[in-house]
């Protein structure tokens, strides 16, 4: 029983990066811009998060700063796809790259450290106790004592799930994504709504980058978001950017990865349970797309 | 009496054409005003116009007497007029109320909307329509009358007094169409005013109480329906000038090569083409007409491959090819010349060489293995070029920088050249010069004379009448007529277009 | 039309505005280094240095180039059918990894015909690779962008776990597997190089691609495809067919580039040999528009920059990640500029 309960809190722990970018990337997809930057986002808001912290002390500057850096990596997406009108796929898989080498170069650069950044004076998110739940010796261990981000992810989706169906904004967002004739008959900008989507969405990637970083971690690795940016993209696909299907998902990728790291190697070598996560994407991506939405194939309209 | 709108000497022109020629409209307060017109009549370009989405290159609108420019559709509703659009503005994931009032929701704080405002709102609309339906799930499961219904209605809830309808039976079957009609004239006897475009000349007699007939771009007469006769409205429609005739041989025909028996086609919901039978003989041009819109697009997609069908068969050289995929079909005999020559009939960033080719390159002469056979191909396009008189510098330059009338002649050049037995032209005149046009007619009947069986399909009643062994109307989805040059009119023809008339042959 | 013919139409008809946008990315770079503290001249003494000091560096980069030109077309080829393919780095590690277990234990076999199995093997191997993702695209339009990155990582597993376990070689600590046979080794062409006789092989493979491109039905139907795929219907040109084929097409060369990895380079399977270099061609591939003259120009511009970076670091203290920001710049631009023309040809629609 104890095992399962640690297992289940792992899980939840393990959930939070991909459920924080996959609600982002909801945001875009519901108006129509599907993010594929989110990989890229998500490594750049870890690294600026995590050195900021180091530099400064504090991890309440790391946040804001981990944030800041996903939603600038944002805005230029947004300029080169709304306004130069770019194609979305192309400019995405772009600033992934970009940003690993905007990493790359800057801990090269400035630290003279080839894949890693560890510093001792990293303040991480500080973890919430609430006295309540502590005790419950079962709810203390499933509920309690988490880094800040990971019961605010799941907050989100509430409130994510509020903006899309009960506010005006959040039907303007579905609007844009469903059928740019209502949006323009209404008189509303698409390119406005859709930049703010842009906004949003990259925020909800700073935050998952520096959850990565500076939530458990406490370190910056080059091969920290290892694909999750494009779990997460996939996820998003899979429930056409409902924020319930997303927890759901999100959910069920944060157990494959925690189960991927219990399994002891002496039983099966390691890498066949990391290979979950991927296959299930594939899967996921597959039997969604048969009943189609248009977003989620390439092909040419 | 008051004009809710009067246009004065409305013109748009675009490029070359001119769509609306010096149109001055008056269209009373709070009456229903159809507007009648064939195709590339005008009608569509004369109501973006006057929603905003097109403007005018001279002239002047007034709405209930004061002068006004209409830059856009926003600044149309504030005028208080209303579009009501053939693809409708609506989310099919909302509701009635969400879809009404998205991007004015009355605000309860900085964050929520007031719905249940817009709610009563909005079912004080839907009882003014008769229409009952629920206000709380969302409208992509109405059916398409209902949903027309409720795009009428957010019009009404955004508070347009003048509604324009732009086709709006098109839609619709059969029994739904009363239903709208009546709603209709539920509103205007509120007091709305109501335009409707169509080309349907029951219904615009059934419900108008002015009609204006629109002719290739000008306004031909406005009148009250009391006071005209279908006929003399199909007169205004379609002229009165005796169709022009292209010399050709007499009729010698040869057997059936294509068989169309009892097609149809659903899609959507929709009968799009009804149990279409026909046959295009040997050395005849079987020429299909009718307004656009009507089905003919969806049945010739069915003839080459590019769409399945329902129902029926189509026999082609004693074969059913209905099974058979595109390319099976063209290396058996047909040749395609498609309506849209930029979308369909070429690709325009590609080279002249690279259109030219398509289609040929997989024949036996062209290739080798997979490998082909450049010289040959290149002197081939050449010899197209040349014979059809494409005006490009050069094989390389991109298709993209001809003109229309060039692209069409290499389209044109392209499908002719393969020598099939069967042709399909589709509105080959549209968009090209009088000399071009001369030439591909006479192209065409110089196949015709040589045996080749070609199906053409045009909106243009001249080209149709001049050009045809025997004729086609389509209305509705339906052949409702086939009969020869010989034995109609221009004003029988018009009869079959608007629905006026039909024979069983 | 004569090869000459057509390279020349090409160079102009996308030259000029192409060039001068690199150009304009280069300007850039420098801009960026004399603000870090570097002078120009320093810069181009630097890099110049790298490439051109000596051939052994000259020869690396060349053997970069090819990696570079092959992964690029693996990217290009189903690109020019409209078909995205990021799963270079994948294909290139199943190609690489199949290679050398033809390598490593098929023996009895004289030089040719034992590089050319490997070679065979090399290319199943990555078409193979490609086969998932390019299936469910057909069959159900699932998105390829997605499949095939998930294949990389899974790539990367599968062959960590192969080269960690069953295939490692006895008594090494690291991911490989052991040394191939004498008999599938391609020679070095510079001593001590990373430059091996795999140059002709891609040559080669270059010139056939080429051929494809320019001279068969499928590099014409492709290209339609790529262009406007109504009209590919309309024509007859078996659509699914043919975006089938350039995606195994492409999972073959990225295939053919992790062999000669193996068979030239390093003589053995080292894990994440690729170095993530399939992302690079996608994005050539984007700049190059598709066309393999093109890549080729571009995958030298790329290669001496990555090799420019060394001398960079080594003399003036610029980190060798440079390049991919670099990279990525050049991309930005180059795309935007293409995007221009896609709205002239819009306007061209209109009329």
């Amino acid at each position: 029983m104890e095992t399962l309960v640690e297992f289940l809190r792992a899980s939840i722990r393990l959930t939070t990066p991909l459920l924080l970018a996959a609600l982002g990337g909801a945001y875009m997809q519901v108006a129509g811009v599907p993010n594929i930057g989110m990989e890229g986002m998500m490594l750049i808001a870890a690294l600026v998060g995590y050195i900021v912290s180091f530099t400064t002390g504090s991890w309440v500057m790391g946040l804001v700063f981990g944030v800041l850096a996903a939603v600038f990596v944002g805005l230029i997406y947004a300029f080169f796809v709304l306004r130069l009108k770019a194609d979305i796929f192309a400019i995405g898989i772009t600033l992934n790259i970009l940003m690993g080498g905007v990493a790359a170069y800057i801990i090269r650069q400035y630290y003279d450290q080839i894949s890693m950044l560890l510093s001792p004076d990293a303040k991480l998110l500080p973890a919430v106790s609430l006295p309540f739940l502590a005790d419950n010796k079962i709810l203390n261990v499933l509920f309690n004592n988490y880094t800040i981000l990971v019961p605010i992810s799941f907050l989100l989706v509430l409130v994510t799930f509020i903006v899309f169906y009960k506010t005006p904004f959040g039907f303007w967002l579905r609007a844009a994504g469903s059928n740019q004739l209502a949006v323009s008959a209404s008189g509303k900008s698409i390119n406005g709504i859709r930049l703010a989507a842009f906004v949003i969405s990259s925020a909800f990637c700073g935050l998952a980058g520096v959850h990565l970083s500076l939530g458990y971690l406490g370190m910056f690795a080059l091969s920290l978001v290892a694909g999750r940016g494009f779990v997460a993209l996939a996820i998003v696909l899979f429930g056409s950017g409902n924020p319930i299907t997303v927890l759901i998902a999100s959910l069920i990728f944060g157990i494959a990865d925690a189960a991927s790291l219990r399994i002891p190697t002496e039983v099966i070598p390691p890498q066949f349970p990391l290979m979950l996560p991927y296959i299930i994407t594939i899967l996921a991506i597959t039997l969604m797309s048969r009943f189609a939405r248009s977003f989620t194939s390439t092909e040419q309209k | 009496m008051t004009y809710a709108i009067e246009t004065h000497q409305i013109t748009k022109v675009f490029g070359d054409t001119v769509a609306n020629d010096r149109v001055d409209l008056q269209v009373i307060e709070g009456h229903i005003h159809a507007v009648l017109g064939e195709n590339g009549a005008g009608k569509t370009t004369l109501m973006k116009i006057l929603f905003g989405e097109e403007q005018p290159t001279s002239g002047k609108i007034e709405v209930r007497g004061n002068p006004v420019k209409i830059g856009s559709p926003a600044e149309a509703l504030r005028l208080s007029i209303g579009f009501i659009h053939q693809n409708f503005t609506l989310v099919n994931e909302f509701t009635i109320g969400q879809n009404f009032s998205l991007g004015i929701e009355p605000r309860k704080n900085l964050i929520f909307a007031d719905y249940g405002t817009v709610n009563k709102k909005v079912q004080e609309i839907l009882t003014l329509l008769d229409m009952p339906l629920r206000l709380d799930v969302p409208v992509g499961s109405f059916s398409v009358e209902e949903r027309q219904i409720v795009e009428i209605g957010k019009a009404l809830y955004r508070g347009a007094q003048i509604l324009i309808l732009d086709e709006p039976t098109s839609v619709l079957t059969p029994q739904k169409i009363e239903k709208l009609l009546d709603i209709l004239r539920k509103l205007r006897n509120e007091g709305k005013t109501i335009i409707m475009i169509t080309h349907k000349l029951e219904e615009a007699f059934s419900i108008a109480d002015e009609i204006s007939v629109l002719r290739k771009g000008s306004l031909v007469a406005t009148l009250p329906r009391s006071s005209v006769t279908k006929d003399q409205l199909i007169r205004l429609m379609v002229g009165d000038e005796p169709l022009s005739v292209v010399e050709k041989a007499p009729h010698q025909f040869g057997e059936a090569l294509l068989e169309v028996k009892d097609l149809s086609v659903h899609s959507g919901g929709r009968d799009l083409v009804k149990h279409v039978s026909f046959e295009v003989h040997r050395g005849e041009i079987f020429g299909l007409t009718g307004v656009g819109g009507n089905g003919q697009g969806e049945l010739i997609e069915t003839l080459v491959g590019m769409r399945q069908t329902s129902e029926g068969d189509i026999f082609f050289d004693g074969k059913n090819v209905v099974k058979w995929d595109i390319r099976k079909r063209r290396v058996n005999g047909m040749a395609y010349v498609p309506e849209n020559r930029v979308v369909r009939g070429t690709a325009v960033s590609l080279s002249v060489l690279d259109n030219l080719i398509m289609g040929h390159h997989y024949l036996p002469d062209f290739h080798q293995g997979f490998v082909l056979k450049q010289k040959k191909m290149e002197s081939f396009a050449q010899e197209i070029i040349k014979q059809y008189e494409v005006v490009a510098s050069s094989l390389e330059i991109n298709a993209g920088s001809l003109s229309g009338g060039n692209l069409q002649k290499l389209v044109i050049g392209r499908e002719f050249s393969m020598n099939t037995p069967f042709l399909i032209v589709a509105y080959p005149s549209q968009g090209i010069d009088i000399r071009t046009t001369k030439y591909v007619q006479s192209e065409l009947i110089r196949r015709r004379d040589s045996g080749c069986a070609i199906l053409l399909v045009s909106g243009d009643l001249d080209e149709i009448f001049s050009l045809s062994d025997r004729i086609g109307v389509m209305y509705s989805g339906e052949l409702v007529a086939i009969t020869t040059p010989e034995s109609t009119n221009r004003f029988e023809l018009g009869q079959y277009m608007v629905g006026s008339r039909r024979n069983g042959k | 039309m004569k090869a000459t013919n057509k390279i020349r139409r090409t160079i102009f008809q996308q030259g000029l505005s192409f060039i001068s946008t690199i150009a304009l990315a280069l300007l850039l770079g420098f801009a960026m280094l004399w603000l870090n503290g570097s002078a120009p001249k320093d810069v181009l003494a630097a890099a110049g240095s790298s490439t051109f000091a000596s051939s052994f560096r000259f020869a690396n980069m060349v053997s970069r180039m090819i990696t570079i030109v092959l992964v690029s077309l693996a990217a290009a080829i189903p690109f020019k059918a409209g078909v995205w393919n990021i799963g270079g780095d994948g294909q290139l590690a199943m190609g690489g990894f199949f290679a050398a277990l033809v390598g490593v234990y098929v023996t009895g076999l004289p030089p040719v015909m034992h590089i050319g199995l490997a070679v065979i093997a090399g290319m199943i191997g990555g078409a193979l690779w490609a086969t998932i993702p390019a299936y469910v695209r057909l069959k159900f339009k699932a998105n390829e962008i997605v499949t095939t990155i998930m294949m990389n990582y899974l790539a990367a597993l599968v062959t960590g776990y192969l080269v960690n376990y069953p295939f490692r070689a006895p008594g090494s600590a690291n991911a490989e597997t052991s040394l191939v046979q004498e008999s599938a080794v391609l020679t070095q062409m510079v001593p001590l190089s990373n430059l091996s006789t795999g140059l002709y092989i891609v040559i080669v493979m270059f010139i056939l691609i080429c051929f494809l491109d320019w001279k068969t039905s499928w590099g014409y139907e492709w290209r339609v495809l790529g262009s406007n795929d109504e009209f590919a219907r309309y024509g007859g040109v078996k659509d699914n067919r043919m975006r089938f084929l350039s995606m195994l097409i492409g999972g073959a060369l990225a295939g053919l580039a992790g062999t000669i990895l193996v068979l030239g380079s390093y003589h053995k399977f080292i894990l994440n040999m690729g170095g993530g270099i399939g992302f690079t061609g996608v994005l050539i591939a984007i700049i190059a528009a598709n066309s393999p003259i093109l890549i080729l120009i571009v995958s030298a511009i790329f290669a001496i920059l990555s090799n420019s970076t060394v001398g960079l670091e080594a003399r003036l203290g610029v980190a060798t990640e440079f390049s991919s920001i670099l990279q990525s710049v050049i991309i930005l631009l180059v795309i935007t500029r293409s995007n221009i023309w896609a709205g002239i040809t819009k306007l061209l629609k209109r009329r």
